[in-house]
């Protein structure tokens, strides 16, 4: 009975991923599709709880549902919602989408079956990270440990990424006020949501919060899901609640752009920094263990370091990705 | 008995949600569909999370119900309130039966 329930379970959230994937396809309106993206990161943070990736999840539910929505919608602010309407496509395009489609099909036959007990990464990777990770970095969550310490190479590059990618809008959009008047009206007539006392007083108390649940995320992230790019991806969030609701002339006023740009590569820096540090005391880059007496308080320090710099980047660009999008428009 | 009554809370919040979802289907405009909406967020949300609240195990599980359902208290109303100011500000009209 229970094994039927999680069955349908399984179908329905998958039919849903397929079905607002399609739904994507021929959908004429921008905000449909945007709002559409939003429901399939919905249904695949389901998926991602069903089978225990508790850490994917929340990483999923915050950047593809929450965070990449509102970038989105404040992009579509500044065009057109609508697209052209979609037609059917070219035989060209069918060819080559099914070719690569088979290709990457015929690509997966070499990996081992799904919940095979005999694949390499449940016979060498899985039993090492279980059974020693704990003991070698002092930090109970694999999830964290492996992310910030065995494969923190990759990590590194997944926050040079977001650098680059916040650097490049930055230096892609104008950073004049460039619109002209009848934009201006449009914004006016648009840019309700300032004045509006009851969203004010209510999301104005729950900031704080916000602001202190990415603090929590961040540093309880050894113990438990969650760490640096969730917690800078919530604690973007509260602060670009802030911007939509005051302003972006109040929240530049607290926070400029030039802290924002600080804060972005500051945290690059920390994380790359820690693992200078790593060598200058005698170790390879990004082996912690040498960062503290012995090799376990060495890792756990530089998990909590670097995390933290996965943090402020993180939290920085999207700062800045939201004031870049909505300057010249408040 | 405690099963029972955190039982019924959560059959009760089920019913409730799927009442909303009726209406989210068969009503005729935004407002009204925002109504049902709102009725999920609210009573169905809040009956659903006081089962879980009354079948919760630990402390610790208690305390985060809890707060979710003060939050939830709180956010729900505001957010359809956003929605339907949201809606009439960019010129959409109330459905009714009088010819505009």
């Amino acid at each position: 009975m229970i094994d039927m329930i999680n069955i349908g379970m399984d179908i329905g959230l998958l039919g849903v991923l397929l079905a607002c994937a399609l739904l994507i396809l021929r959908s004429g309106s921008l905000l449909a599709i945007i709002l559409l993206s939003a429901a399939y990161s919905l249904s695949i943070c389901a998926l991602f709880v069903i089978l225990d990736a508790v850490d994917v999840a929340f990483t999923e539910a915050a950047v593809g549902a929450g965070i990449s929505t509102v970038l989105m919608l404040a992009v579509i602010r500044r065009q057109d919602e609508s697209l052209h309407a979609p037609r059917w496509p070219s035989a060209i395009s069918v060819v080559t989408g099914l070719g690569l489609g088979l290709l990457l099909i015929v690509g997966t036959l070499d990996m081992s079956m799904y919940g095979n007990p005999l694949a390499p990464v449940h016979l060498h990777l899985a039993p090492r990270f279980i059974g020693q990770s704990g003991a070698e970095t002092g930090i109970p969550n694999v999830v964290t440990s492996v992310l910030a310490s065995y494969r923190g190479y990759d990590t590194l590059g997944e926050v040079v990424v977001i650098f680059a990618a916040g650097l490049s809008v930055l230096l892609l959009l104008p950073s004049a006020n460039t619109e002209t008047g009848e934009e201006h009206e449009d914004r006016q007539r648009r840019a309700w949501i300032a004045d509006n006392p009851i969203l004010k007083a209510a999301l104005l108390r729950v900031i704080p919060l916000v602001l202190l649940f990415a603090l929590y995320v961040q540093f309880h992230g050894d113990y438990g899901p969650g760490g640096g790019f969730q917690a800078g991806v919530i604690f973007g969030a509260g602060v670009i609640t802030f911007g939509l609701l005051c302003g972006l002339g109040k929240l530049l006023a607290i926070l400029s752009e030039r802290w924002v740009s600080i804060g972005m590569a500051a945290g690059v820096l920390l994380y790359a920094g820690t693992g200078v540090a790593a060598m200058w005391r005698g170790g390879n880059f990004l082996d912690y263990s040498t960062l503290a007496e012995t090799p376990t308080a060495g890792q756990h320090t530089g998990i909590l370091l670097i995390e933290l710099g996965v943090g402020i980047t993180v939290a920085f660009t999207m700062i800045s990705l939201f004031i870049c999008f909505s300057r010249g428009r408040d | 008995m405690i099963d029972l009554l955190g039982g019924t809370l959560l059959i009760l919040g089920s019913a409730v949600v799927l009442v909303g979802g009726f209406g989210l289907l068969r009503l005729p405009d935004c407002f009204s569909r925002l109504h049902a909406a709102g009725v999920i967020d609210t009573l169905g949300a809040w009956l659903v999370l006081l089962g879980l609240l009354v079948l919760s195990t630990s402390i610790i599980v208690a305390f985060k119900v809890l707060l979710l359902i003060i939050l939830f208290y709180f956010l729900s109303p505001v957010n359809s309130h956003g929605l339907s100011r949201t809606a009439l500000k960019s010129g959409l009209r109330p459905f009714t039966d009088k010819p505009s």
